[in-house]
């Protein structure tokens, strides 16, 4: 990952001229930015046979018949999948991977933006290549890739029975299992989504369908005795190493762990739960009544309710603050520790805490421009696109990219400025 | 006269589904009754039972259905008879019933009603069919006693989260080899996938790719003439469509449109619009929706026609020259009665065809197409009998003396096909963007 | 019989009130508490507007498309319905009756009125009666209750008729009338003449759901 201390953080304004781009190629794709702002970049189409990835007006010398996902990773490299002759493979700062496959998609990074991975078809087999290494075993299918935040563990769920469409009774005694660097885990459930990876635990999670009408977790392959008429994704304490998801009970959603019902209270809904840094509190998306949305932390829902969604659900580095997005009569909102926003903006992206805590800003649309909003204050241009906002280690300054009149703009600003 | 008028004077026989034969015989009669009990104690509530209780027994549902009126009257296909037959019969026998009875619920409530609402507008007290037998197939989900075809598809949206086995790779290889080719007409042309923040994600259902991949170079052709700023995800959640919701699963159900709403969410768009399907709509602003407790969707979800209209409306789409030959235009009961687009629908073709002429009756009155709610989708072994309760469609239809039928529906359209097909109409069917595409300015 | 008589005239009228009045409260009370917690969502899409736009179309004569096929039937049904809750209203012996009990009056029919829309329940009745029996989807569907219940609905006009025209013993035929309507008072919260109490409530949903939700008409 890019050590954001070594970024420059003096307040001002770098540019970019981009508007010739569109005159040099015949097109140019969605701008990405690095995670430091320095460099801006495109897939480019150079002409009728060939794309390349151009940065900062620089053309990759390599150029392919087709790019697809291109990205910045954690650490700054400029990352995409990449084919000539319908051979794909993964382009990482212009060097290409030496694997080759028939079809990638589906690419992840490690936290530190060290590991890539994706996920590959090849001869009709599916498996995940991690830092251009195949898994050793693929399978007839694969859905649900998943990176755990270390790159040490990939995982999928994969197809382990020979299976025809219409194998009605096939299909639900089971066809599916879970593959974890390569090898799967013995046996087959009917269905298996939302594996769960954990990084300081030997824990592998995943929800699972026992047949059509029994859902439960499995914990490394050990489903848990008690099913459930439906369940959502599991998630691990990081401290314990323990398992919780959201079970649907005859009176409502709630939230179990290791078997054990743990919330008393029965909501409409309940997803997205994450365990707070320390592992002892737990929040989560809920429904207290039909069509109400908000945050719950430890069984305590919000008082402020969104009509129509809650999302995004943030915590702060510390876990002493919660922060959720969330959408009433078509405005959008952000609610911080159950506190509304006071402002509504058009459209609002997933909110970001200070590394110390302190603050939140959010990518924001309002009145046909984008701008970010911190600490509740509204910068006070806009610009017809930004990127998500970065805060400096210290908290004190936020970093702006921006595009305006084609000029890519790389702004910092000292938070008590906004 | 249709050709096959008198054929549908055939006697009523119960087709032999394996999937429905292979689950009765798991079944055991304390099995049969506790589900059903279940099912009813805690997934139903007074409306069923105010339906069940206060029905009159008037009959004045009966004229609405069109598979009472292609079985020459036969009471059984009434819908009141569907109800008694099925929903009533469990109530009333508190559960106790036997595989013959079930073999019978199965083929009313998954072949024989479309859950098109139609006759919700022809009972003076609105008693809702379409849930009644919703319910009934609910019921034999949970018996495992649902049509073979129908379930597979089910089965795929669980393994998959789309309707047709479409694997991942396939998906996003169909997307990008639809904007190749269509690069030689539009060199310029993007599909472009994951954009985030574009103001529209489209989306489609799983036979797109799979069989029609030309709809989905239509839709980017259209697209970007109009210039609209559009994206289509690359990963699951992309396909709209949702037959565990005519199966009776609703979990799963829930769960596909979980992942189509999140896919919206995670793309930061300000709507979806999604392809000419029906159902898909129902299931993303009606049905699935609720289950997950959003009272409406959490983003606006705008059909086709309705996008059309806007397009054209608003001159982003300009029409080079109308298309000439007279047209006929169906309107499905998702968009039609369940959003009520019927205006637009005819904004929409008048602008591109120069004569459309109607069916009769139509709009919010239209006949069903006989396909949707899932009756197609179960599949071969209930086809001959389906052509025959499409009768009186066939009749409207051919009334209309058109030989285009324009169908903005996907069940709709393959539905009209066998029946045109089936009753030598000599029709083409064509989705709106068939001939928009057509005659358009590009 | 004199026994008899002041038993139904006297402490079972009071019962058949309380039940038709305790009974209705309960089963519109119960539909309403029960809808709220088992099917809460319902709730939260009943629009003012358009539950009063469904109920206002449903309630005039022709008004609906299904009505318009069935002009012979919705003109009867129609009559049926007016007359089966008028007259007894508005008929000037029962509004006797409560004047003299509870000093209350209103505005009462023309006895000839009165008997044109008694014979018109009488007769409409007998026009249900022919259709449940008649070959065809009525006849399919119809059970043993349906038939019961529009015994329980005819008799007490039948009855009533007889003893105003002093048709059979005056005696028996009021009697045999304060019993027949008692029953029927008694049946309304209980059988599917409920659709008194409910009809209300499931056009205005479903015309809630059809406006609101849908953008389309229920009619």
């Amino acid at each position: 990952m890019q050590d954001s201390k070594k970024w420059d953080w003096s307040v001002g304004e770098k540019t970019i001229q981009i508007n010739d781009w569109n005159k040099s190629y015949v097109w140019v794709e969605e701008y990405q930015t690095s995670p430091d702002g320095e460099k801006i970049g495109a897939i480019v189409r150079v002409d009728e046979e060939s794309s390349g990835i151009c940065i900062n007006g620089d053309l990759f010398e390599n150029t392919f018949e087709k790019i697809w996902n291109f990205r910045f990773s954690p650490n700054g490299s400029a990352t995409a999948l990449v084919a000539d002759m319908d051979e794909w493979t993964v382009s990482v700062d212009g060097m290409v991977w030496e694997n080759q496959f028939d079809y990638i998609w589906d690419m992840r990074f490690s936290q530190d933006g060290d590991v890539t991975a994706v996920a590959f078809q090849k001869d009709g087999k599916y498996g995940m290549a991690v830092n251009d290494t195949m898994w050793e075993n693929t399978f007839g299918n694969m859905t649900g890739m998943t990176l755990n935040r270390s790159g040490s563990k990939s995982a999928a769920v994969v197809q382990v029975v020979p299976f025809s469409e219409g194998e009605i009774s096939k299909f639900q005694k089971g066809i599916f299992s879970v593959c974890e660097n390569g090898e799967a885990w013995d046996g087959a459930f009917t269905n298996i989504w939302d594996i769960a990876l954990d990084d300081s635990n030997p824990v592998t999670a995943a929800t699972i369908r026992t047949d059509l009408y029994h859902y439960t977790i499995s914990v490394n392959n050990t489903p848990w005795s008690t099913t459930y008429s439906c369940v959502w994704e599991p998630a691990i304490n990081p401290k314990t190493g323990a398992v919780s998801a959201p079970v649907k009970t005859s009176s409502g959603w709630t939230l179990a762990e290791n078997n054990h019902l743990i919330w008393n209270r029965r909501y409409k809904q309940v997803w997205g739960h994450q365990y707070l840094p320390g592992g002892k509190n737990i929040a989560a998306i809920v429904s207290p009544q039909f069509g109400k949305w908000t945050a719950a932390v430890d069984d305590n829902a919000w008082t402020v309710l969104f009509n129509e969604y809650a999302g995004s659900l943030t915590i702060s580095p510390d876990g002493s603050h919660v922060a959720i997005i969330g959408q009433t009569d078509g405005k959008w909102f952000y609610a911080l520790d159950g506190k509304i926003s006071g402002m509504h903006f058009d459209r609002i992206w997933e909110p970001v805490f200070s590394a110390d805590s302190n603050h939140l800003a959010c990518k924001v649309e309002k009145n046909g421009g984008f701008s970010i909003v911190v600490d509740g204050k509204l910068f006070s241009e806009t610009f017809e696109a930004v990127w998500e906002p970065v805060f400096s280690p210290c908290g004190k300054f936020v970093l702006l990219k921006a595009l305006n009149g084609g000029v890519y703009l790389r702004k910092v600003i000292a938070v008590d400025q906004i | 006269m249709l050709k096959d008028a008198v054929e549908t004077k055939t006697t009523y026989e119960i087709i032999k589904d394996s999937a429905v034969e292979a689950g009765l015989t798991q079944l055991t009669p304390e099995r049969i009754q506790t589900v059903i009990l279940e099912t009813l104690e805690s997934e139903t509530g007074p409306r069923l039972k105010a339906y069940v209780n206060m029905c009159v027994h008037c009959g004045l549902c009966s004229e609405a259905c069109s598979y009472y009126l292609s079985n020459n009257k036969e009471p059984r296909f009434a819908p009141v008879a569907k109800v008694k037959n099925t929903i009533g019969e469990m109530i009333r026998k508190k559960g106790r019933v036997d595989n013959d009875f079930l073999r019978q619920a199965v083929q009313i409530a998954y072949t024989e009603c479309n859950l098109c609402k139609r006759c919700v507008m022809y009972c003076p007290f609105g008693i809702d069919v379409a849930y009644l037998m919703s319910i009934v197939r609910r019921i034999c989900h949970k018996l495992g006693i649902t049509p073979q075809y129908i379930q597979d598809t089910a089965h795929s949206h669980a393994a998959t989260m789309n309707q047709m086995w479409v694997k991942e790779d396939q998906w996003i290889d169909t997307l990008q080899w639809q904007e190749g080719d269509a690069r030689e007409e539009i060199p310029d042309l993007r599909i472009p996938l994951d954009k985030n923040g574009a103001d529209i994600m489209y989306s489609v259902i799983a036979p797109e790719p799979k069989f029609q991949a030309s709809l989905i170079y239509q839709a980017a052709v259209i697209m970007n003439t109009a210039g609209v700023d559009w994206t289509m995800p690359s990963a699951p959640g992309w396909d709209n469509s949702d037959m565990a919701m005519y199966t009776g699963d609703s979990e799963i159900m829930g769960r596909v449109k979980r992942a189509h709403f999140e896919a919206a969410m995670r793309l930061k768009v300000n709507r979806i619009v999604m392809g000419e399907c029906g159902h898909a709509f129902r299931s993303v602003y009606d049905v699935g929706n609720r289950w997950l407790s959003y009272k409406m969707p959490p983003v606006p979800v705008i059909h086709a026609i309705d996008f059309y209209y806007e397009l054209i409306s608003t001159g982003k789409i300009k029409i080079r020259e109308k298309f000439k030959e007279p047209v006929t235009l169906h309107d499905p009961c998702n968009v039609i009665r369940g959003r009520g687009l019927m205006e637009k629908s005819r904004y929409v073709v008048n602008a591109i065809c120069e004569n459309l002429v109607e069916m009769t009756p139509n709009r919010e009155h239209n006949f069903c197409c006989g396909a949707g709610g899932g009756v197609i989708n179960c599949g071969p072994p209930y086809k001959t009998r389906r052509m025959i309760n499409n009768k009186r469609k066939a009749e409207q239809i051919k009334e209309t003396g058109t030989k285009v039928l324009i169908s903005p529906c996907h069940n709709c359209h393959s539905g009209l096909e066998d029946i045109c097909h089936h009753y030598e109409l000599g029709m083409d069917v064509k989705f709106i963007s068939d001939i928009l595409y057509e005659v358009m300015e590009k | 019989m004199d026994s008899l008589f002041n038993f139904v005239y006297g402490p079972m009228l009071w019962v058949a009130f309380i039940v038709f009045i305790v009974g209705s409260i309960y089963k519109l009370g119960s539909f309403l508490i029960q809808t709220r917690s088992k099917e809460g969502q319902i709730l939260s899409y009943m629009s003012f507007k358009y539950g009063l736009r469904s109920l206002f179309v449903w309630i005039l004569p022709f008004a609906t498309v299904n009505m318009r096929k069935h002009a012979i039937f919705t003109f009867i049904t129609f009559l049926f319905h007016i007359s089966l809750l008028l007259s007894p209203i508005l008929l000037v012996s029962h509004v006797m009756l409560v004047d003299e009990s509870f000093n209350l009056s209103w505005w009462t029919l023309p006895d000839l009125v009165a008997d044109i829309m008694t014979i018109i329940v009488v007769a409409s009745g007998l026009f249900l009666l022919a259709r449940r029996l008649k070959p065809g989807i009525v006849k399919y569907v119809t059970t043993m209750v349906d038939y019961a219940v529009l015994l329980i609905v005819i008799l007490p006009f039948v009855t009533g008729f007889m003893a105003y025209h002093q048709i059979l013993p005056y005696k028996l035929m009021i009697f045999t009338h304060i019993l027949t309507g008692e029953i029927m008072l008694m049946a309304i919260p209980f059988t599917k003449l409920n659709h008194m109490l409910l009809g209300a409530f499931t056009r205005a949903y479903i015309g809630s759901e059809f406006g609101s939700v849908r953008h389309a008409r229920d009619w």
